[in-house]
């Protein structure tokens, strides 16, 4: 008893080591402890191990302390032979410990047992939703993830969160996770970092979590488009739409090898109507999509094209019209809710459009040019002022003095706000320097990894049909791939 | 009738033409031909009288062309309606024409049925077509002679005169083709010359613009003599921009147009005076040349001014224009409008060359101020009235053709109704731009994003595919219907699948 | 590490401490779980209004008003039929549809319980703070009545010039005229938060060229 606690508190992680070994110890006496965890008969199936929770920390031995949570959760799940037990359940003794670990586990020593620590998430997964309360997993799986820091590789872990997050309308939750730039996806790299150990420091996460390191399940394409699916339908539920439609595009504009997924239809109806919403109109789809693809979208998405057809020729008859007509489909595609805010979006953007043909006009004026569904004078007024309050509309109201009550809306030139502007235009500087700066290492990484794996490259150039287009740029990305040459131009370029 | 039914078919050439005339509104000249009929549009109606008098308009011309106007303007306008077409019936009875005879008399006869010329000559017609007919089985019969005997430069006089016949009957097509078949038996330069003009002649007449084009293309490839070529340049230069004008490209025509030799003089008088050389140029020139340009190219041109003083008041129009008086340049364009409404090469294209010089004078006046009052602009381009206080009432005729040139992109500039101005929109360039940075950093890194995550998606393998796809699809299904996970250490697929999935509402 | 047990007199000392909206919300999120957990017990339902309406009015008051419409999907649905929680939806519904009229009449005439009062009475003041920087930002002029509904004063007074109404409109720095009987606001700019990891390179390029100095 005293031999193995002996043994689980062995290798404290490594802030809370007081002899500071070098990392090729380190790894090795993680490895050992591993291996002696695995042993089939350090379990001893009778004993309890509930008492030890309350001894390892968590924190410091989280190797040790997440296979005394395995241990213990197989011989429950033994004992009463459910899959969930009840002490699994929220709320329930074992529950909190894992909770408690998935708080404050040490990233370094997890790095060794990827395939246990996802298991463990799954089960929390499985068992909010086994009492149907999905919602208590979500920020405790967003933090794991948070923990971990998976520096922009992809894992089947971040779709199980954000599938969470849809079905129990928590949201805010996922955002930390979701707002970083996703580029990489678990791939056989062990060869590369032959030199290093999995506890050193990393430049990438590509070291670590490997398609053999069990962070992640073995993914297929519908788990990345899945994953940019749900992403996207949280940021509109949020109304987000500029991230949602940056989502959609990832999922529209997905690689194919002679196929189109039904996710990607989705994507691509979802992508019409969120691109109306934050832009007033569509914007040129990404050159990436092969024209067969396209194809595909314009035949099976054909209600939304029409309607955004109408959307942006600012023909309210037509629109109203294609909406009624299209009722049962919106609903049968889960989109109602969607096309419904059309009408507001479209009054906004008549509105906003009018700033380019006006710089002032009464809200007479506005009702006229502006054709809606406003009732009257009171009812344009106070829409238009929602849209200037929320910073929406660049432009002041006035009343007039007088009796009859006339409100005049000015378009500001921008200059007026220039304190402001400057501000702004900084921020959203440096909101594009960093998201660069990720995938300027990503594309760095991606670079290495490439040249070092030739037969990855021999692969790539098989399982692709190349047909490359000479027209075809390839401007971006190939600037910072740099060393690459031509193999990169290939990579980046119209590959379908 | 002496003349055969037309083959659809047979006019080859010009069908692009015809379904061009069909949707522009307006008489084109080879709806005279009287085998078109049908195809003409809406006729315009001229109701202001013109300035010019009948007679001494039409004696600046002589053949075909001289029926041709006076049946347009007898047709479309109201005041010489009666004179016209009285002088065109008698026109067409100085001729050989039968069929444009009777379309003459006929359309007398609707307005005014109680003249005299508005009973057909029987007699007369009857007769007429006797000695066509006999003189076209002549020509027929000769050319075969001809033809037997192999003499070439028989051949070509009797395709020649079978042409010319033809052209004089009104039988366009056949004139067209006799003539064409006189290239092969051209033996001298001078011929072919002559045969080209006889072709464009006739092509002008049948409106057939893109031959005209090509036949002027084949005589500036030959290579006559020195005096031949400075004889044959106005003509070439005049049919050339003709055929530009119809076909809409009035930058170029308005550059042929100036090209065009005074020595034109009387020459071309059975296409167009030199009158109409002055007009049709000046407006294109007005219509597609900024000030300089008009200043320069066709106030100092030397060569043109000859033109522009047989028509003093185009000349002060582009004076005025260049000037920056645009509303006296406007106002006598206003003034001529009955005059190119019924001239038989302006009819269809006097809105479009009005609407950009009016266009292009809006443009001009605004580009010194950063902001203008709406009333003072009504001054200028508010033409006919002048009262001109309503004139800038936000749903005045003004105001809107302003808008529609802010919304089309013509004029970069904002209409503030509060203080009545229209407001130039160049003070807010520079942030247009920064705008536009921040907004190609924004496409930049997500395009970068895009075309990173494709490279590694393809890296990993996994690209959509038709297989897996449906054997995945199917263990989902079955999968979506079991609750929760099987073992603890299988995979946790207790999730419920996307049709589970809410949207938003 | 683990928050203390959620329960009514925790509830209550923790909005007592009238703690900044983001530290409210950080708190009451980390009961979240708890209050889930709860849910099926019926003699809790108390607790758990009071808790979803302080929960509810923490969102509010950190403007996550997409994330507070999540959160009554999220709230239990016979709890969700309380009066309580009922208002709050109504509330969601008034602010989602800027009725700012109908918003104050909700804040003050409905019944709150009397633990959610505090966090009412907070977001009453913050949403008014809210709506006054957004009219002077708005508005260049402004009828009286129109800007007493708009800060939930009584418009009817103030369409009538009330002198009491009009000061505090010119406490705010608003000019009053008389004449024409408008408000002239004045407009309140605050730069957005600062990053911190601004770097000066930057800042100088874009003094560059930006003619900022003009």
């Amino acid at each position: 008893m005293s031999d193995f606690l002996g043994r689980l508190s062995s290798v404290p992680s490594r802030p809370h080591d007081p002899d500071n070994i070098s990392a090729e110890r380190y790894d090795r006496q993680l490895r050992d402890l591993i291996s002696y965890l695995k042993q089939p008969g350090v379990a001893s199936s009778t004993s309890d191990y509930s008492d030890f929770f309350e001894i390892v920390s968590p924190s410091v031995h989280s190797l040790s302390f997440l296979f005394l949570l395995r241990f213990q959760i197989q011989l429950v799940q033994k004992r009463t032979k459910r899959d969930i037990p009840q002490n699994l359940h929220p709320g329930g003794d074992l529950w909190k410990q894992v909770v408690r670990f998935l708080r404050s586990f040490d990233p370094i020593q997890i790095r060794y047992a990827g395939y246990e620590w996802r298991q463990l998430v799954e089960v929390v997964a499985s068992a909010a939703q086994a009492i149907s309360k999905p919602a208590l997993a979500v920020k405790v799986i967003a933090d794991a993830l948070g923990r971990l820091n998976t520096s922009g590789m992809f894992t089947s872990v971040h779709l199980t969160l954000v599938k969470l997050a849809l079905l129990s309308s928590s949201y805010t939750h996922t955002l930390p996770i979701m707002d970083k730039v996703l580029c990489n996806f678990p791939t056989d790299t062990n060869h590369v970092h032959h030199e290093t150990f999995l506890c050193s420091e990393h430049g990438s996460s590509a070291a670590f979590i490997t398609d053999t390191s069990g962070f992640s399940t073995k993914l297929t394409y519908r788990d990345h488009l899945q994953f940019y699916l749900y992403s996207a339908m949280i940021y509109m539920a949020l109304k987000r739409w500029d991230h949602a439609s940056h989502c959609l595009s990832v999922v529209i504009s997905s690689p194919t090898a002679n196929s189109v997924s039904k996710i990607m239809v989705e994507a691509y109806k979802k992508w019409v109507l969120a691109s109306l919403l934050g832009y007033g109109k569509l914007p040129p789809t990404s050159r990436m999509i092969a024209p067969h693809v396209t194809r595909v979208y314009q035949s099976l998405a054909r209600p939304y094209v029409s309607l955004a057809e109408a959307f942006e020729k600012a023909d309210l008859q037509k629109m109203s019209a294609e909406v009624d007509l299209g009722q049962s489909i919106w609903r049968d595609d889960k989109n109602t809710g969607l096309v419904s805010q059309l009408f507001e979006a479209y009054d906004k953007f008549m509105i906003i459009k009018l700033g380019r043909t006006f710089s002032a006009l009464t809200i007479a004026d506005v009702l006229q040019r502006a054709p809606s569904y406003f009732k009257d004078h009171y009812d344009t007024e106070e829409f238009v002022a929602s849209l200037v309050m929320s910073d929406t509309l660049r432009a002041t109201l006035s009343h007039l003095p007088g009796t009859e009550s006339t409100t005049m809306l000015r378009f500001c030139l921008s200059t007026q706000f220039h304190a402001f502007r400057e501000e702004h235009i900084r921020t959203r500087l440096m909101r594009g320097k960093s998201a660069l700066n990720t995938i300027a290492k990503g594309i760095v990484q991606t670079d290495q990894t490439l040249e070092l794996s030739d037969e990855n490259l021999h692969f790539i150039a098989r399982s692709q049909k190349w047909n490359g287009d000479p027209e075809k740029s390839g401007a971006v990305g190939s600037g910072e791939a740099g060393v690459g040459g031509d193999i990169d131009e290939d990579l980046m370029g119209d590959g379908h | 009738m002496a003349l055969a039914p037309l083959d659809p078919a047979e006019m080859g050439p010009s069908s692009p033409y015809v379904s061009q005339t069909a949707i522009s509104m307006g008489v084109d000249p080879d709806t005279l031909n009287g085998t078109m009929n049908a195809t003409a549009g809406p006729f315009v109606r001229v109701d202001d009288p013109p300035k010019f008098e009948l007679e001494s308009y039409i004696a600046n011309y002589t053949g075909r062309t001289r029926f041709n106007r006076m049946f347009l303007i007898g047709t479309c306008s109201t005041h010489l309606a009666v004179e016209a077409l009285k002088a065109a019936v008698a026109e067409a009875k100085s001729g050989k024409d039968v069929s444009r005879y009777e379309r003459a008399v006929q359309a007398l006869s609707e307005i005014a049925p109680n003249e005299a010329e508005a009973v057909i000559d029987r007699d007369w017609a009857e007769r007429s077509q006797k000695v066509v007919k006999a003189e076209t089985d002549r020509l027929e019969h000769e050319l075969r002679g001809y033809k037997n005997n192999l003499i070439k430069e028989s051949i070509r006089m009797g395709n020649e005169d079978l042409g010319q016949h033809y052209h004089q009957i009104g039988d366009l097509p056949s004139a067209f083709k006799a003539y064409s078949r006189m290239r092969d038996f051209c033996t001298t330069p001078s011929h072919i010359v002559s045969m080209l003009f006889k072709i464009i002649s006739v092509s002008i007449e049948r409106g057939d613009w893109l031959s005209v084009q090509s036949h002027v293309q084949r005589l500036r490839g030959q290579q006559p003599k020195q005096e031949e070529q400075t004889k044959n340049q106005p003509k070439m230069a005049a049919a050339m921009s003709l055929s530009q004008l119809h076909s809409g490209s009035y930058l170029e025509a308005a550059n042929s147009f100036l090209a065009t030799n005074p020595s034109l003089g009387d020459s071309y008088n059975e296409v167009l005076s030199p009158n109409d050389v002055a007009v049709y140029g000046g407006l294109c020139a007005l219509a597609s040349m900024d000030r300089n340009e008009l200043q320069r190219r066709v106030l100092d041109n030397n060569s043109f001014r000859n033109f522009l003083e047989l028509e003093p008041h185009i000349r002060r129009a582009i004076s005025f224009f260049c000037n920056s008086k645009f509303r006296p340049c406007l106002e006598i364009l206003e003034a001529y409008q009955a005059d190119y409404l019924l001239d038989i090469h302006l009819q269809r294209h006097i809105q479009t060359l009005y609407t950009r010089i009016r266009t292009k004078s809006i443009q001009q006046y605004l580009i010194p101020f950063s902001r203008v009052s709406l009333d003072s602009m009504a001054k200028i381009f508010v033409l006919g009235t002048t009262d001109q206080t309503i004139q800038t009432d936000s749903n005045s005729a003004f105001v809107q053709e302003l808008i529609g040139l802010i919304q089309d992109g013509t004029l970069d500039a904002r209409i503030d109704l509060e203080k009545r101005v229209l407001v130039s929109s160049q003070g807010d360039k520079r942030l247009e731009v920064q705008e536009a940075a921040l907004d190609s950093l924004d496409n930049y890194v997500r395009e970068a994003h895009l075309r990173l995550l494709r490279a590694n998606i393809v890296r990993a393998g996994l690209e959509v595919r038709p297989l897996h796809d449906e054997r995945r699809l199917k263990i989902e299904e079955r999968g979506g219907k079991r609750s929760t996970l099987g073992n603890f250490l299988s995979r946790a697929s207790g999730m419920k699948q996307q049709e589970k999935l809410r949207s938003f509402e | 590490m683990d928050p203390p047990p959620l329960s009514l007199n925790q509830l209550s000392a923790l909005l007592e401490a009238a703690p900044s909206p983001d530290d409210l919300y950080t708190s009451l999120s980390d009961y979240e779980e708890q209050a889930c957990l709860l849910a099926s017990q019926p003699d809790e339902v108390e607790l758990l209004v009071d808790f979803y309406t302080a929960f509810f009015f923490s969102h509010l008051l950190t403007d996550q008003i997409h994330e507070a419409r999540a959160l009554t999907r999220r709230i239990p649905r016979d709890l969700l039929q309380t009066d309580s929680l009922q208002t709050c939806t109504l509330l969601l519904r008034a602010i989602w549809q800027r009725k700012h009229t109908e918003i104050y009449k909700i804040l003050r005439e409905l019944p709150w319980p009397e633990r959610s009062r505090p966090v009412v009475q907070s977001y009453e003041s913050y949403f008014q703070k809210k709506t006054l920087k957004e009219v002077s930002n708005s508005y260049e002029a402004i009828r009286p009545a129109a800007a007493a509904s708009y800060l939930g004063l009584n418009a009817n007074l103030a369409e009538q010039g009330d002198t009491a109404i009009i000061q505090k409109f010119t406490a705010c720095g608003w000019r009053w005229d008389g004449e024409t009987q408008l408000l002239h606001p004045k407009p309140i700019v605050t730069a957005p938060p600062k990053e911190h990891n601004l770097q000066n390179e930057l800042s100088r390029v874009m003094a560059l060229i930006s003619n900022h100095g003009r």
